[in-house]
């Protein structure tokens, strides 16, 4: 009777290895239930549940009605959950993951089971999609093996195999392939850019700037631990103050909310005084917007992005995946003395009907000082440190008018109120002015000594215009709060957040260290592992002396050739080791014998005696025995008798090899 | 079929089997298993309750080689001397005179020997070793053949001295003999009584001729392909994480004559990894002790053994 016929999950697939299935199945779709909808996770473990009592209790398998009964709910589901089918990476996983665990209920014989083995590790990549980090790397690492530990289990003849008798076995197959990975990884022709775009639902939910500053929403940034940029300087790091990373600029104001303007045009970056460069990379996370971070001023727009006349940097591409780009910036600038006529009216423009407290103090200072930019400048900075406190929870703005509000009333604030209300003292005060977001400082990692720039740094400030002298930045941060800009916010305000909190607590700064370390991994990881493209193997390649030209070519002669090197390597080990050992040619002639009829289905197990396996044999294939019993007799007369002569060893061989089985 | 043309050295044997297994009955592995301990000059344990025939095993083997038979049922509170026998001043000549105790029998059934103190068990299990006993500063020795089939009960019964490990090393094999199934049960129920059936039972072989084929069994080819099957079994109990302690060299002794033994039966005079599978449970069985299961057994332990070595 075939197997395929067999009604019951019992006989044919061995309990224990069906449940290592599960296990794994199960393991390697935890990642994503956070994602997945709620009815997808409770069909899942119910697919894998029924599954097991299956197995377990020898159970009939579903009908097929009921399957393809299923198959149509579960894309009903899916359809409905996404509005979309397979276009989207969610509605796609999430299908495929019902889908793997539906084709569970089939799984009858050794083929399907090798089939769903094969969707598992189709599983372990669509977690990918999602995060390329490393604690996600080693855990699919570990469903690799275990999915091999499975495919191990189920193809092992004779008796259930134990944990480690699967576990050690597929670990050394996969110790195997690790030379040819990493030649894969190394040597692989790299295309530019991804394959394939990412659907757009794989931006949702990063976190980073926006193109609009409303008190209270960078505050809110300054919660996330997340990393925003990391920067490796040439030389070394420029002093902590000078570190103004700058990210959208705002010339739009509505008496409430500055926003990014559109009037930006893209132009070429052009200084009347450049000094003080420095070179500098950075390894941008993906924010899901346009813009690329640069120190002020940067001298060039890097590869695949334009300036605009505000200095900002426009990727052309939405940055959705991590990028890593060269630039140099000037410390030491001077630029922008020329202002365009309708320029200077959009950075002067305000609502007179909002904040008309704060515009008439504007006024006020004008008039006082007749107009002197410097000096109005100044005033306001005594203004803001005499009276303000700087503090991460400003107490609520009303909508109408909310500098009115913090510049005499509460007279508490963080980063974006005093950038967005001096903009508008300024601006009523006649000198053209805008509000700069990006970050400020940073975090250097004394293990590689590269500048980690978090969420939590980020910043605003303002540029006001001043004649002869171009846009010149003024941080009113600064004259609150020194502190802010010379040592971040942790050191102006204290720890902020569970994890700095207990940094600050760890005297002997293990924890510190300890998230250096980390950084420090997390940061070659993504340099050289998840960032490994076309420029980076093109480096990494020329460094091993293959040239520096290398073409895709050269690199898939390569690429083959050192995959038969490692193959045969292997083989050839593989082959010594189970090299028959010399002086038993009647060993070598037996193990023929065993190998015709393992081809013909009749594997002897490794620890089945000659008797044993010639009664087997005769059993299941009478038509066997003549031949079979002959050369079982003479193999036991020359390796458990007195030994065979030359001849007799020779009859053996013409025995064996004139044996057919098949 | 195969092997044929070399079996008249086995055919006694097969009668003292197959006459056995006619009062015994639905056991002949076990009697296989009980012969093949005489034929390789081991001893014989039996560990099982009360009841399921091992006085009958071992009379009817007594009676079957034309052996002479003593039971020695062992209790709480008896002596060596009990055992060996006991000096006994003779008033007549004035003199010391030596009357031999039980064991000097040719096939003694040993019952209950761990209901005995530790120092008669000691007596029994050194005259089993040295197939002599020494009383009273004489040495004498035993009768050949010497064949000690001991009993046990199971180890949780109230009141016992558990053989230690080393004194276990000396028997040969153990086996179970287990409840018979319901066939041989019912056929046991309406067959005649065991006793009157041991009377009429005759011997299937002469002394000199059992003594013969002892003395074969050593002579049983073993090439060096089988030994270094042996070799690896032993060597994975001594290795692997599951054993608490290896197989000693005595016991891989054990192992080999055994299988000699029971290749003899076969009718063969090779040796073949399969003769080894068939006795290795028995041989290693109260050798081993598994260090992860203890609960599991020795019999399962050597189960395991089978399966995890493979043949070279």
């Amino acid at each position: 009777m075939s197997a395929a016929s067999l009604p019951y999950g019992g006989p044919s697939l061995d309990v224990r290895n069906v449940f290592w299935l599960l296990a794994s199945m199960a393991f390697v779709v935890a990642p994503h239930l956070e994602r997945t909808p709620a009815w997808a996770t409770i069909f899942c473990a119910t697919m894998l549940a029924w599954r097991a009592w299956i197995a377990w209790a020898a159970q009939r398998f579903p009908s097929h009605w009921i399957i393809k009964l299923l198959t149509v709910g579960v894309t009903v589901a899916t359809l409905y959950s996404y509005r979309t089918f397979v276009i989207g990476r969610d509605a796609g996983v999430t299908l495929l993951i019902v889908m793997a665990s539906m084709k569970l209920l089939e799984m009858r014989t050794q083929r399907e089971v090798v089939l769903s083995i094969y969707l598992g590790f189709f599983l372990v990549l669509t977690n990918f999609l999602y995060s390329q980090s490393i604690p996600l790397g080693i855990y699919l690492l570990f469903s690799v093996w275990f999915f091999v530990a499975t495919l191990v289990g189920f193809h092992r003849v004779g008796r259930t195999p134990t944990m480690r008798e699967r576990l050690v076995p597929a670990g050394l197959l996969l110790l195997q392939a690790l030379p040819l990975m990493a030649v894969f990884f190394m040597l692989f022709p790299r295309i530019q850019g991804p394959l394939w775009a990412l659907p757009q639902d794989a931006r949702a939910g990063v976190t980073g700037l926006s193109d609009s500053m409303t008190p209270g929403n960078i505050s809110q940034l300054i919660q996330s631990e997340g990393i925003a940029f990391r920067v490796r300087f040439e030389d070394r790091i420029p002093p902590y103050q000078t570190l103004y990373w700058r990210g959208p600029v705002m010339w739009n104001f509505d008496g409430r909310t500055w926003k990014a303007s559109e009037f930006s045009r893209a132009a070429t970056l052009e200084y009347s005084k450049a000094e003080k460069p420095v070179r500098y990379a950075v390894t941008l996370e993906p924010h899901g917007k346009h813009w690329l971070f640069a120190l002020d001023v940067p001298a060039t727009a890097p590869p695949g992005s334009s300036a605009r006349d505000d200095l900002q940097l426009r990727s052309v591409r939405p940055v959705d995946q991590t990028v890593r780009y060269e630039l140099t910036s000037y410390l030491d600038y001077q630029y922008g003395e020329k202002l365009a006529g309708i320029l200077r009216r959009f950075a002067l423009s305000l609502d007179e009907d909002r904040n008309p407290r704060a515009i008439a103090l504007g006024r006020q200072w004008r008039d006082e000082l007749g107009g002197n930019a410097t000096a109005i400048v100044n005033r306001a900075f005594q203004f803001y440190n005499r009276e303000f406190t700087y503090t991460l929870e400003p107490p609520m703005l009303g909508e109408r008018d909310p500098y009115d509000e913090f510049l005499f009333e509460t007279k508490r604030g963080f980063c974006e109120h005093y950038a967005g209300s001096f903009a508008l003292l300024m601006r009523a005060a006649g000198i053209p002015a805008r509000v700069v977001t990006g970050y400020q400082g940073g975090d250097i990692n004394p293990l590689n000594n590269e500048l980690i720039v978090r969420q939590a740094d980020a910043h605003a400030w303002t540029e006001v215009w001043i004649e002869n002298r171009g846009w010149v930045r003024t941080d009113p941060t600064a004259a609150v709060s020194p502190l802010r800009v010379e040592g971040g916010v942790n050191a102006a305000l204290g720890p902020i957040g569970a994890m700095n909190s207990l940094i600050a607590a760890d005297k002997f700064g293990v924890l510190s260290r300890l998230r250096y370390a980390w950084q420090f991994a997390n940061s070659s990881w993504e340099q050289w592992v998840v960032g490994y493209n076309v420029e980076r193997q093109r480096q990494f390649l020329t460094q091993l002396g293959l040239g520096l030209n290398i073409d895709w070519r050269t690199m898939a002669l390569w690429l083959i050739g050192l995959t038969f090197l490692i193959g045969g390597a292997i083989s050839l080990g593989l082959l010594v080791r189970d090299r028959p050992r010399r002086g038993e040619p009647s060993l070598v002639a037996w193990k023929r014998f065993c190998a015709k009829l393992a081809a013909a289905g009749l594997v002897r197990a490794p620890n089945e005696g000659p008797l044993d396996y010639l009664a087997r044999v005769t059993k299941a294939r009478p038509e066997l025995e003549p031949d079979a019993s002959e050369i079982t007799r003479r193999y036991i007369d020359a390796r458990y008798g007195s030994g065979a002569t030359a001849n007799e060893i020779r009859e053996l061989r013409r025995r064996v090899r004139a044996f057919k089985a098949a | 079929m195969l092997l044929d043309a070399r079996k008249p050295l086995a055919s006694p044997i097969e009668e003292v089997i197959a006459q056995a297994g006619q009062v015994i009955l639905g056991k002949e592995g076990q009697i296989r298993l009980a012969m093949a301990c005489i034929l390789a000059r081991g001893h014989l344990l039996i560990e099982d309750v009360p009841g399921v025939g091992k006085t009958t095993l071992s009379h009817a083997l007594a009676r079957l080689l034309g052996l002479d038979y003593q039971r020695i049922q062992f209790t709480s509170d008896i002596l060596p001397a009990d055992v060996i026998g006991v000096s006994i001043f003779d008033r007549d000549s004035s003199t010391f005179r030596f009357h031999p105790g039980p064991i000097f029998a040719q096939i003694i059934l040993a019952d209950e020997i761990n209901r005995a103190s530790p120092k008669a068990q000691s007596a029994l299990l050194e005259a089993m070793e040295e197939h002599q006993v020494t009383a009273e500063g004489e040495t004498r020795p035993l009768p050949e053949p010497f064949f000690v089939i001991a009993t046990q009960n199971p180890l949780h019964q109230v009141g016992t001295f558990p053989l230690p490990e080393s004194q276990l090393d000396r028997f040969l094999m153990r086996i179970n003999l287990g409840y018979p199934d319901a066939k041989a049960e019912r056929a046991l129920l309406m067959g005649e009584e065991r006793r009157d059936m041991i009377a009429h039972l005759k011997p299937a072989m002469t002394t000199a001729q059992l003594l013969e084929l002892q003395k074969a069994v050593p002579m049983m080819q073993v090439s060096e392909a089988l030994l270094d099957y042996v070799q690896a079994l032993i060597n994975h109990t001594r290795h692997s994480p599951r054993y608490a302690q290896g197989l000693s060299p005595r016991a891989g002794l054990a192992v080999l004559r055994a299988a000699q033994a029971w290749a003899m039966m076969k009718g063969r005079r090779q040796v073949l990894p399969e003769d080894v599978q068939a006795i290795l449970p028995s041989v290693v069985s109260h050798r081993v002790h598994g260090s992860a299961d203890a609960a599991k057994g020795g019999f399962e332990a050597a189960k395991d053994l089978l399966g995890n070595v493979a043949i070279p």
